[in-house]
Protein backbone atom coordinates (compact mmCIF):
# COMPACT_ATOMS: atom_id res chain seq x y z
CA UNK A 1 0.00 0.00 0.00
CA UNK A 2 1.70 3.32 -1.00
CA UNK A 3 2.50 5.92 1.69
CA UNK A 4 0.64 9.44 1.93
CA UNK A 5 3.49 11.13 1.04
CA UNK A 6 3.62 8.85 -2.16
CA UNK A 7 0.02 9.59 -3.06
CA UNK A 8 0.83 13.42 -2.82
CA UNK A 9 3.44 13.14 -4.67
CA UNK A 10 1.85 11.60 -7.29
CA UNK A 11 -1.06 13.69 -6.80
CA UNK A 12 1.41 16.59 -7.65
CA UNK A 13 2.93 15.01 -10.73
CA UNK A 14 -0.92 15.26 -11.84
CA UNK A 15 -2.75 11.94 -10.90
CA UNK A 16 -6.25 12.72 -9.89
CA UNK A 17 -6.47 9.64 -8.92
CA UNK A 18 -3.93 9.41 -5.81
CA UNK A 19 -6.24 12.24 -4.21
CA UNK A 20 -9.18 10.35 -4.38
CA UNK A 21 -7.18 7.33 -2.40
CA UNK A 22 -5.85 10.09 -0.38
CA UNK A 23 -9.47 10.65 0.49
CA UNK A 24 -11.22 7.45 0.69
CA UNK A 25 -8.32 6.29 3.44
CA UNK A 26 -9.01 9.75 5.84
CA UNK A 27 -12.48 10.17 5.35
CA UNK A 28 -13.69 7.42 8.26
CA UNK A 29 -11.39 9.09 10.50
CA UNK A 30 -11.94 12.76 9.46
CA UNK A 31 -16.14 12.05 9.41
CA UNK A 32 -15.87 10.67 12.74
CA UNK A 33 -14.72 13.81 13.82
CA UNK A 34 -16.73 15.50 12.86
CA UNK A 35 -19.99 13.49 13.63
CA UNK A 36 -18.62 13.69 16.83
CA UNK A 37 -18.60 17.89 16.94
CA UNK A 38 -21.56 18.82 15.22
CA UNK A 39 -23.93 15.68 15.86
CA UNK A 40 -25.35 15.68 12.46
CA UNK A 41 -24.40 13.94 9.43
CA UNK A 42 -25.03 16.30 6.86
CA UNK A 43 -23.47 18.80 8.81
CA UNK A 44 -20.22 16.53 8.90
CA UNK A 45 -20.26 15.74 5.48
CA UNK A 46 -20.08 19.31 4.43
CA UNK A 47 -17.47 19.59 6.81
CA UNK A 48 -15.41 16.83 5.76
CA UNK A 49 -15.94 18.22 2.13
CA UNK A 50 -15.06 21.41 2.22
CA UNK A 51 -11.56 19.98 4.10
CA UNK A 52 -10.84 17.77 1.40
CA UNK A 53 -11.87 20.76 -0.94
CA UNK A 54 -8.92 22.65 0.78
CA UNK A 55 -6.54 19.78 0.88
CA UNK A 56 -7.03 19.92 -3.14
CA UNK A 57 -5.92 23.30 -3.29
CA UNK A 58 -3.16 23.29 -0.38
CA UNK A 59 -1.48 19.93 -1.31
CA UNK A 60 -0.12 21.16 -4.69
CA UNK A 61 2.21 23.06 -3.01
CA UNK A 62 2.15 20.41 0.21
CA UNK A 63 6.31 20.80 0.94
CA UNK A 64 6.35 18.11 3.51
CA UNK A 65 7.28 19.83 6.20
CA UNK A 66 4.87 17.59 8.54
CA UNK A 67 3.07 14.45 8.40
CA UNK A 68 -0.15 15.02 6.03
CA UNK A 69 -2.44 13.65 9.18
CA UNK A 70 -0.74 16.46 11.33
CA UNK A 71 -1.18 18.85 8.48
CA UNK A 72 -5.04 17.26 7.81
CA UNK A 73 -6.22 17.08 11.94
CA UNK A 74 -4.95 20.97 12.04
CA UNK A 75 -7.28 21.65 9.35
CA UNK A 76 -10.00 19.90 10.65
CA UNK A 77 -9.78 21.51 14.19
CA UNK A 78 -9.72 25.30 12.09
CA UNK A 79 -13.01 24.02 10.29
CA UNK A 80 -14.36 22.51 13.67
CA UNK A 81 -13.49 25.46 15.26
CA UNK A 82 -15.49 27.83 12.82
CA UNK A 83 -18.28 25.76 12.92
CA UNK A 84 -18.24 25.82 16.09
CA UNK A 85 -18.12 29.74 16.55
CA UNK A 86 -20.74 30.20 13.58
CA UNK A 87 -23.23 27.94 15.75
CA UNK A 88 -23.04 29.95 18.82
CA UNK A 89 -23.99 32.75 16.84
CA UNK A 90 -26.57 31.20 15.31
CA UNK A 91 -27.56 30.12 18.49
CA UNK A 92 -27.52 33.83 20.12
CA UNK A 93 -29.74 34.93 16.72
CA UNK A 94 -32.32 31.69 17.24
CA UNK A 95 -31.28 30.73 13.59
CA UNK A 96 -30.23 26.79 14.51
CA UNK A 97 -33.29 24.28 13.90
CA UNK A 98 -33.32 21.22 16.07
CA UNK A 99 -30.48 19.02 16.27
CA UNK A 100 -31.42 15.38 14.21
CA UNK A 101 -31.25 12.72 16.77
CA UNK A 102 -30.60 10.02 13.97
CA UNK A 103 -26.89 9.89 14.45
CA UNK A 104 -26.67 9.04 17.58
CA UNK A 105 -26.58 5.49 19.48
CA UNK A 106 -29.67 5.66 21.34
CA UNK A 107 -28.55 2.98 23.27
CA UNK A 108 -25.30 4.42 25.13
CA UNK A 109 -27.51 6.74 28.30
CA UNK A 110 -25.22 9.58 29.45
CA UNK A 111 -25.91 11.89 32.85
CA UNK A 112 -26.06 15.31 29.93
CA UNK A 113 -26.81 15.73 26.56
CA UNK A 114 -24.09 15.83 23.56
CA UNK A 115 -24.94 19.30 22.92
CA UNK A 116 -24.82 20.82 26.29
CA UNK A 117 -21.69 19.27 25.79
CA UNK A 118 -20.60 21.08 22.90
CA UNK A 119 -22.25 23.97 24.07
CA UNK A 120 -19.57 23.57 27.53
CA UNK A 121 -16.93 23.16 25.05
CA UNK A 122 -17.28 25.73 22.60
CA UNK A 123 -17.26 28.03 25.63
CA UNK A 124 -13.68 27.22 26.40
CA UNK A 125 -10.88 29.50 25.84
CA UNK A 126 -9.14 28.40 21.92
CA UNK A 127 -6.25 26.34 23.37
CA UNK A 128 -8.00 24.17 25.43
CA UNK A 129 -11.15 24.11 23.31
CA UNK A 130 -8.45 22.38 20.67
CA UNK A 131 -7.04 20.05 22.74
CA UNK A 132 -10.01 19.01 24.49
CA UNK A 133 -11.43 18.19 20.58
CA UNK A 134 -8.26 16.48 19.34
CA UNK A 135 -7.88 14.47 22.55
CA UNK A 136 -11.49 13.51 22.88
CA UNK A 137 -13.02 13.98 19.03
CA UNK A 138 -9.68 12.57 17.63
CA UNK A 139 -8.60 10.57 20.47
CA UNK A 140 -5.15 11.76 19.44
CA UNK A 141 -2.02 11.54 21.95
CA UNK A 142 -0.15 14.68 23.30
CA UNK A 143 2.28 14.28 21.47
CA UNK A 144 0.89 14.76 18.28
CA UNK A 145 -1.79 17.47 19.31
CA UNK A 146 1.42 19.82 20.35
CA UNK A 147 2.55 19.35 16.94
CA UNK A 148 -0.44 20.13 15.46
CA UNK A 149 -0.80 23.30 17.68
CA UNK A 150 2.53 24.31 17.47
CA UNK A 151 2.77 24.04 21.03
CA UNK A 152 4.65 21.99 23.82
CA UNK A 153 3.21 18.64 24.94
CA UNK A 154 3.45 19.94 28.53
CA UNK A 155 1.09 23.09 27.16
CA UNK A 156 -1.51 20.42 25.79
CA UNK A 157 -1.30 18.48 28.77
CA UNK A 158 -1.83 21.71 31.12
CA UNK A 159 -4.42 22.78 28.69
CA UNK A 160 -6.58 19.76 28.40
CA UNK A 161 -6.42 19.36 32.06
CA UNK A 162 -7.64 23.20 32.70
CA UNK A 163 -10.44 22.19 30.30
CA UNK A 164 -11.49 18.97 32.17
CA UNK A 165 -11.49 20.50 35.11
CA UNK A 166 -14.04 23.89 33.56
CA UNK A 167 -16.04 21.20 32.11
CA UNK A 168 -16.61 19.43 34.68
CA UNK A 169 -17.56 22.10 36.79
CA UNK A 170 -20.33 23.27 34.12
CA UNK A 171 -21.48 20.06 33.39
CA UNK A 172 -21.81 18.88 36.58
CA UNK A 173 -23.45 22.14 38.31
CA UNK A 174 -25.45 22.07 35.22
CA UNK B 1 -11.09 13.37 37.00
CA UNK B 2 -10.72 10.06 34.98
CA UNK B 3 -14.07 8.98 35.42
CA UNK B 4 -15.20 12.31 33.98
CA UNK B 5 -12.85 11.91 31.00
CA UNK B 6 -14.36 7.99 30.69
CA UNK B 7 -17.46 9.88 30.81
CA UNK B 8 -16.66 12.85 28.22
CA UNK B 9 -15.67 9.67 26.09
CA UNK B 10 -18.28 7.59 26.39
CA UNK B 11 -20.70 10.48 25.55
CA UNK B 12 -19.23 10.97 21.98
CA UNK B 13 -19.02 7.09 21.79
CA UNK B 14 -21.42 7.10 18.61
CA UNK B 15 -21.92 4.50 16.20
CA UNK B 16 -22.10 6.22 12.61
CA UNK B 17 -21.05 4.76 9.46
CA UNK B 18 -18.77 7.19 7.05
CA UNK B 19 -20.67 8.05 3.79
CA UNK B 20 -19.88 6.01 1.02
CA UNK B 21 -16.69 6.83 0.12
CA UNK B 22 -17.21 6.46 -4.04
CA UNK B 23 -19.88 8.70 -4.09
CA UNK B 24 -18.36 11.33 -1.76
CA UNK B 25 -15.20 11.18 -3.73
CA UNK B 26 -17.58 12.29 -6.82
CA UNK B 27 -19.75 14.76 -4.83
CA UNK B 28 -16.12 16.42 -3.77
CA UNK B 29 -15.02 16.43 -7.59
CA UNK B 30 -18.41 17.73 -8.70
CA UNK B 31 -18.71 20.19 -6.02
CA UNK B 32 -14.96 21.39 -6.63
CA UNK B 33 -15.92 21.79 -10.32
CA UNK B 34 -19.11 24.17 -9.54
CA UNK B 35 -16.82 26.46 -6.87
CA UNK B 36 -14.29 26.82 -9.91
CA UNK B 37 -17.14 27.36 -12.50
CA UNK B 38 -18.13 30.02 -9.48
CA UNK B 39 -15.05 31.90 -9.50
CA UNK B 40 -14.47 31.81 -12.86
CA UNK B 41 -17.53 33.57 -13.27
CA UNK B 42 -16.70 35.65 -10.91
CA UNK B 43 -13.28 36.58 -11.66
CA UNK B 44 -14.60 37.24 -15.48
CA UNK B 45 -17.15 39.71 -13.79
CA UNK B 46 -14.58 41.42 -12.07
CA UNK B 47 -12.55 41.62 -15.25
CA UNK B 48 -15.28 42.53 -17.62
CA UNK B 49 -16.60 45.30 -14.87
CA UNK B 50 -12.72 46.65 -15.06
CA UNK B 51 -13.01 46.89 -18.56
CA UNK B 52 -15.75 48.91 -18.54
CA UNK B 53 -14.72 51.28 -16.21
CA UNK B 54 -11.29 51.56 -17.86
CA UNK B 55 -13.18 52.58 -21.06
CA UNK B 56 -15.44 54.97 -19.52
CA UNK B 57 -12.23 56.90 -18.28
CA UNK B 58 -10.78 56.84 -20.92
CA UNK B 59 -13.47 58.23 -22.86
CA UNK B 60 -13.94 60.77 -20.18
CA UNK B 61 -10.61 61.95 -20.60
CA UNK B 62 -10.83 62.53 -24.43
CA UNK B 63 -14.66 64.43 -24.09
CA UNK B 64 -13.76 68.66 -23.61
CA UNK B 65 -14.16 69.91 -20.12
CA UNK B 66 -15.31 73.64 -21.07
CA UNK B 67 -19.36 73.53 -20.40
CA UNK B 68 -19.45 76.54 -23.32
CA UNK B 69 -17.51 74.03 -25.80
CA UNK B 70 -20.09 71.26 -24.91
CA UNK B 71 -23.38 73.71 -25.29
CA UNK B 72 -21.88 75.23 -28.86
CA UNK B 73 -21.81 72.01 -30.02
CA UNK B 74 -25.06 71.12 -29.06
CA UNK B 75 -26.68 74.28 -30.38
CA UNK B 76 -25.03 73.15 -33.64
CA UNK B 77 -26.59 69.87 -33.76
CA UNK B 78 -29.75 70.98 -32.69
CA UNK B 79 -29.68 73.74 -35.94
CA UNK B 80 -28.58 70.64 -38.50
CA UNK B 81 -31.81 68.76 -37.17
CA UNK B 82 -34.02 71.93 -37.80
CA UNK B 83 -32.98 72.63 -41.05
CA UNK B 84 -33.26 69.27 -42.08
CA UNK B 85 -36.81 69.23 -41.43
CA UNK B 86 -37.60 72.57 -42.51
CA UNK B 87 -36.42 71.67 -45.87
CA UNK B 88 -37.98 67.92 -45.78
CA UNK B 89 -41.00 70.00 -44.81
CA UNK B 90 -40.88 72.26 -48.10
CA UNK B 91 -40.25 70.13 -50.16
CA UNK B 92 -43.32 67.96 -49.41
CA UNK B 93 -45.72 70.69 -49.59
CA UNK B 94 -44.68 71.70 -52.88
CA UNK B 95 -45.23 68.51 -54.01
CA UNK B 96 -48.63 68.37 -52.78
CA UNK B 97 -49.61 71.73 -54.25
CA UNK B 98 -48.00 70.11 -57.89
CA UNK B 99 -49.93 66.89 -57.25
CA UNK B 100 -53.31 68.66 -56.02
CA UNK B 101 -53.69 71.48 -58.08
CA UNK B 102 -55.38 71.00 -61.87
CA UNK B 103 -52.77 74.15 -63.08
CA UNK B 104 -49.22 72.66 -63.02
CA UNK B 105 -47.64 75.56 -64.49
CA UNK B 106 -49.89 78.29 -62.57
CA UNK B 107 -48.42 76.50 -58.99
CA UNK B 108 -45.25 76.90 -60.34
CA UNK B 109 -45.46 79.77 -61.31
CA UNK B 110 -47.06 80.49 -57.65
CA UNK B 111 -43.75 78.78 -55.84
CA UNK B 112 -41.61 80.84 -58.17
CA UNK B 113 -43.15 83.85 -56.64
CA UNK B 114 -42.79 82.76 -53.19
CA UNK B 115 -39.32 82.12 -54.09
CA UNK B 116 -39.43 78.58 -53.16
CA UNK B 117 -36.69 77.49 -55.51
CA UNK B 118 -34.31 80.63 -54.21
CA UNK B 119 -34.51 78.87 -50.96
CA UNK B 120 -34.32 75.53 -51.43
CA UNK B 121 -30.98 76.55 -53.80
CA UNK B 122 -29.54 78.48 -50.98
CA UNK B 123 -30.22 75.60 -49.01
CA UNK B 124 -28.59 73.27 -51.39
Amino acid sequence: MKSDTELIEEFQNGNEESFNELVKRHLPNTYGFFIKVCQNEMDAEDLAQDVFLKMHRALKNFRFQSAFTTYLYRANTNMANSYIRNKRWRGLLNLDDTPESGAWDTSHETDWRRQELWDAVAKLPKLQRNVVMMRIAQELPFKEIAAILNTTESSAKTSYHYAVKTLKVWLEDA
Amino acid sequence: MHDFETRLKESLNLKNTAPDADSFVADLHSERAKRNSARNQFLNGIIAGALVVSLGIFTASQLGTNPAELMVYDSFEMMNIDDRAEEEFLTEMAVYYLEQSEDMWGTLAFLEDTDFFTVMLEEL
